[in-house]
């Protein structure tokens, strides 16, 4: 830990989650994962759908119960939190959904989306509503005559303002956004991530940034965690960035898999050939092996483990030293 | 589901909801034939043990089972498988002659032996046996039979003419009466018998002459509407008590015979009078009596098919009923009602439309059934005409099998049925039946707590004489104590019928319900 | 309600059916106002008269008049109706709800139930129900009730199953919602509009059903004018005396159709497939 580091404020150990599938199968969907966040910086997790990262966090929030593992944060285990106390737990940790169409009750204005953690918790009187929604519509940019609008009446930006107001409502520690750009334009893009890196260094909020792009995870966030098929295959921070330092295959392929502003002409663009193979059945060695060109027969029978190659920087993969 | 096709479905829903008033049978087979007989019916009976229930009645009237003795038009008994009998000068022991021709469907002979052990085994399964007569002792010789009383039994005779009489060949043991019926003497055996339908075959070996039909089915139509409309339409040859507002449909005399008689049936409401009921009053039984407009539900609602009610015993007999009608102060007078019940205390005090006494309105239970037509009709007429004197009666429409238990237990206000009211070719077991006072269960069938000791006197003496002057006085004075004390609600008495198609011939209903299909109905030539 | 008013505005066939729809209420509640006599006075001189000028609708067995008694059974038998579907709603959308949110045990055993009750042909089960219970129109509706629960509760829990997975149900649950808010403010409100159209398209097949239970003898009794009950006492002269079938059949009839026709347009006025 370098001397002036964040204290870590939530600590994911040993999370796994599977699921019972019709025929006595089991999905893996998250397996043995172990990560920290730190208080007032951003966490990227980073991979391709069906890589385990949603449920990953939905495990954090409760969401879905897991099947071992702990998470620690504010000095206990909250996956063992029940009932009142799990409730409880929620205020300090929110999240910003991905597709501000759906993440809204149709038939609720406004006012009422933003300021219903507030009033859940008892924090605030219904005759307070309007006066609190006004404020939270203005630390995200609304207008605030969009009080009494209903979401459907705003455009794909605004709904994800909208979105954000409510999770910081709470004045929660950790937010997660859950692929909270994904469904937006670029231009919706910037200024968003632009909201959130001001309320952060306002507010010291500690996000959990989920995302596929990995050109914008590089630029948000100061540590990044690459996953594949439930595990975490490489995970980068203490100021190196992914994508100069990225080292494990399959990190490389996505760098290259994206399109860059400065392409070079005659460059190519590598795309992966084969498909992601199903987590139900997840191989005996490394889950990149049957996509990797450079597997070679270890990398099929056993399973590399994440590895310190430099500080901060951890690779699970038996060709990197 | 688009309009078009919700509607057609709901004029469809009006169509089939006309289509199943109509009573689509399905059988539509052609009428009578030499060889076989279609006669609609209702019944009561589970089984045809005849000793069980009322049940005795079905046996004799579907031409299975038969009696020492039977009642000709005038109800006066006369020989059947007896063919004469006499009473010894002590009036104690009677002596029955069995005709020597009579035989079992199965060939076996009717001796007095076997007359004895039937009658026997009446006594030992029919407790309603025991309370018509006490057999003393009965003996056999030839084919005589000899039965003694314990006390002289006047109308005995009579009494054996009694379904629960019907003579059974007691030598067969594997039969299941149930289904089966018992080996009786009749025209016709059962081939197979349920509730619903029973059918029948010509008995072989009848004793009695030829069996017109080869066979006869018999189904169960209950509901009255519907065995009319199965006669109208050739389901069936003939049929039994059709409804009052059915009988215009058989008009046409080419092609139906009609035959109606005056019966020997009262419809009436019996009246809980024990204490603590409402009824316990005689000026509410009076004024209840006062508001219900008995002429017009006989002349109107049931078409002139009903004589309006009065005295105890029909005017189709000889006991008093003109005398006795004179003395009825209870006919219809609305006023007359509402006097009574301010006389009795009883005063619409919150306005509801019902008088009340000490905060509680005065509100009868009306059982009744459905099984004979005029029944709810009466019985919905009543609620009509009796709110218009401010009294409430609530309708309770039960299942004929559990009528008798709710009768004896006493569970009514009032308790409507369609009684025969010469059971035994004699009024004097009808009019004991349910006003003769019950002690320590003396008489089960008297469960109104009626009790009038004069009354009793007069039973008694009664139950020991033979002289049928002197008995008819003692049965009109009776009627008279009854009257006067408003112990009976008398709706009227029905009109009986039974309609036949043109191919039937001799369907002709006797004033005793015993006697549907007798060995008489036949083929019209 | 806004989009029942705007419906009204938008929606021609709408508008209409819920004009009839008001104008069958209207007459309900007006019978007593209208109806030239008592529906209980029983003037029995007057029994079977065909429809003339003092009864349009001619009278019945006790003499009884049946225009008013037409009329009157609109109240009886429309207030039947409407308390039966309510009931019906009530119960089996909040077992379905109940089933569909909490899962587990209670849905099993919830569903399972509902199962057996689908395999028992609907109007038998009512009729033995009714007659168990004794001929009374509570009793029928109660027989109903039991009968016809399953088809709302399963509705509403697959609707449920449908809405809580949508992101805002998950949102609800991370901000810290109780389980009563959610299902009172996300749930509910989500799946009523459906809910609602089907109890409205039920009320013409419930009227059936009350009256064919009251035909059979099994709901109202005498001398309750409830139409049901009048074609079973009609049908006793359907040769002699056919207006005492006809008039209160075809109030029947109207009366379903209405209805039938108004869920239908509801359904167009409040499809849940919004513009989202």
């Amino acid at each position: 830990m370098t001397a002036n580091q964040p204290p870590v404020v939530l600590e994911i150990k040993n999370l796994t989650k599977k699921f019972a599938v019709d025929g006595g199968r089991v999905l893996t969907a998250c397996d043995n994962i172990s990560l920290k966040a730190y208080a007032g910086q951003t966490l990227g997790i980073i991979g391709e759908s069906g890589c385990g990262k949603s449920t990953l966090v939905r495990t954090v929030l409760q969401i879905h119960p897991a099947t071992s593992g702990e998470v620690i944060f504010e000095g206990q285990d909250i996956l063992k939190l029940r009932g009142e106390a799990a409730r409880q737990n929620r205020r300090k940790i929110q999240m910003v959904f991905q597709d501000p169409a759906a993440a809204f009750n149709p038939k609720m204005k406004v006012k009422e989306i933003v300021t219903e953690p507030l009033l859940n918790f008892g924090l605030i009187k219904k005759s307070e509503v309007d006066a609190r929604a006004a404020e939270l519509l203005q630390m995200v940019e609304l207008p605030v005559e969009f009080m009494d609008r209903y979401p459907h009446n705003m455009s794909g930006g605004q709904r994800q303002r909208l979105g954000i107001a409510r999770a910081l409502s709470l004045e929660p520690k950790i937010v997660v956004c859950d692929e909270a750009t994904s469904a937006l334009d670029v231009s919706v893009q910037e200024k968003i991530c632009e909201l959130l890196v001001r309320l952060q260094k306002e507010k010291g909020i500690t996000y959990l940034f989920i995302c596929h792009d990995i050109g914008l995870v590089d630029l948000m966030c100061h540590q990044v965690a690459v996953m594949y098929l439930g595990n975490v295959v490489e995970y980068i921070g203490g100021g190196r960035r992914i994508s100069t330092e990225g080292m494990h295959p399959y990190t490389k392929v996505l760098l290259k898999a994206v399109f860059k502003v400065d392409f070079k002409p005659g460059e190519r663009i590598e795309p992966l050939e084969s498909e992601v193979p199903s987590p139900l059945d997840l191989p005996q060695g490394c889950p990149f092996a049957s996509r990797c060109e450079f597997c070679t027969d270890i990398c099929r029978q056993q399973k590399p483990q994440l590895k310190e190659v430099a500080h901060g920087h951890l690779v699970a993969c038996h060709l990197v030293k | 589901m688009n309009k078009a096709a919700k509607l057609t479905a709901a004029l469809a829903m009006m169509g089939f909801l006309a289509f199943a008033a109509a009573g689509c049978g399905d059988d539509k087979s052609a009428a009578a034939t030499g060889d076989t007989l279609k006669f609609g019916v209702t019944n009561f009976a589970d089984s045809l043990e005849p000793t069980d229930n009322y049940f005795g009645w079905v046996v004799m009237r579907y031409g299975l089972g038969e009696c020492l003795v039977k009642f000709d038009e005038k109800m006066n008994a006369v020989p059947w498988l007896a063919e004469s009998w006499s009473v010894s000068d002590d009036k104690l022991t009677w002596t029955f002659k069995i005709n020597d021709k009579a035989v079992f469907s199965n060939g076996n002979k009717v001796t007095g032996e076997a007359v004895k052990k039937s009658i026997e085994r009446t006594f030992e399964k029919a407790a309603r046996a025991h309370a018509m007569f006490e057999p003393a002792s009965i003996t056999a010789d030839g084919q005589n039979v000899m039965i003694k009383t314990q006390t002289p039994v006047a109308t005995l005779p009579g009494m054996l003419g009694d379904p629960l009489f019907i003579i059974v060949d007691t030598s067969v043991t594997d039969r299941d009466y149930a289904s089966q019926g018992p080996i009786c003497t009749g025209p016709y055996v059962v081939k197979e018998y349920s509730k619903a339908k029973a059918v029948m075959d010509a008995n072989p070996n009848y004793w009695d002459g030829e069996v017109p039909y080869k066979h006869v089915e018999i189904p169960t139509i209950d509901d009255p509407n519907t065995r009319a409309m199965a006669l109208q339409s050739g389901e069936i040859d003939m049929a039994v008590n059709i409804a009052p507002g059915d009988l215009q449909l058989f008009e046409d005399k080419d092609k139906f015979n009609v035959s109606t008689i005056a019966s020997l049936r009262d419809v009436l409401a019996r009246i809980n009078v024990a204490d603590g009921k409402p009824m316990a009053d005689k000026r509410l039984r009076e004024a209840l009596l006062s508001s219900l407009d008995r002429e017009t539900y006989c002349k109107v609602l049931l078409k002139d098919t009903f004589v309006p009610g009065g005295p105890y015993l029909p005017p189709s007999v000889d006991y008093g009923f003109d005398e006795i009608k004179a003395l009825d102060k209870n006919q219809y007078n609305v006023e007359r009602a509402k006097e009574l019940l301010a006389e009795a205390g009883w005063k619409d005090t919150n306005n509801d439309g019902y008088v009340d006494k000490d905060g509680k309105n005065l509100e009868l239970d009306f059982i009744f059934y459905s099984g004979r037509a005029e029944l709810p009709l009466f019985a919905e007429a009543t609620q009509a005409d009796a709110k218009k004197a401010g009294i409430k009666i609530n309708l309770k429409n039960v299942d004929y099998n559990v009528l008798d238990g709710i009768g004896t237990r006493g569970e009514y206000d009032l308790l409507i049925s369609n009684i025969l009211t010469l059971a035994a070719g004699d009024p004097e077991v009808f009019i004991n039946q349910y006003l003769k006072t019950n002690v320590n269960g003396s008489n089960p069938q008297n469960g109104s707590g009626y009790s009038n000791p004069a009354f009793d006197a007069l039973s008694d003496r009664l139950a020991m004489e033979f002289d049928p002057a002197k008995r008819r006085a003692l049965i009109i004075d009776m009627q008279k104590i009854i009257m006067e004390d408003a112990a009976s609600l008398v709706f009227g008495y029905p009109e009986t019928n039974m309609i036949s198609s043109k191919a039937v011939a001799n369907a002709k209903i006797m004033p005793c319900d015993y006697y549907w299909l007798t060995k008489d109905v036949k083929p019209a030539k | 309600m806004q989009t029942l008013i705007n419906g009204l505005k938008t929606n021609r066939a709408f508008a209409v059916t819920s004009f009839f729809v008001l104008l069958l209420i209207a007459v309900a509640l007006a019978a007593p106002l209208i109806a030239p006599y008592d529906p209980l006075e029983a003037t029995m001189q007057n029994a079977y008269l065909a429809p003339n000028a003092d009864h349009w609708f001619g009278t019945d067995k006790l003499g009884r008049d049946n225009f008013s008694r037409v009329l009157y059974g609109a109240a009886y038998s429309l207030s039947s109706v409407l308390l039966l579907v309510t009931v019906i709603f009530v119960i089996g959308t909040t077992l379905g709800v109940v089933a569909g949110y909490f899962g587990g045990k209670v849905d099993v055993v919830i569903m399972r139930v509902a199962d057996m009750m689908i395999s028992f042909p609907g109007m038998i089960l009512a009729i033995a129900i009714a007659g168990i219970l004794g001929g009374s129109l509570i009793n029928a509706i109660i027989a109903l009730t039991v009968v016809t629960w399953t088809k709302y509760a399963r509705l509403a829990r697959s609707m449920v199953l449908k809405v809580k997975k949508r992101d805002f149900v998950e949102a609800a649950i991370v901000n810290g919602g109780t389980s009563t808010h959610i299902l009172w403010k996300h749930i509910l409100p989500n799946i009523l509009p459906l809910m609602v159209i089907t109890a409205a398209s039920d009320i013409g097949a419930m009227m059936m059903e009350l009256a064919g239970l009251s035909f059979l003898g099994f709901g109202s009794q005498p001398p309750a004018p409830e139409w049901g009950l009048m074609l079973n006492e009609g049908r006793q002269q359907l040769q002699t005396a056919p207006w005492l079938m006809i008039f209160p059949g075809l109030a029947i009839f109207i009366t379903v159709v209405i209805f039938n026709l108004w869920g239908d347009a509801l359904r167009d006025v409040l499809d849940p497939r919004q513009e989202e």
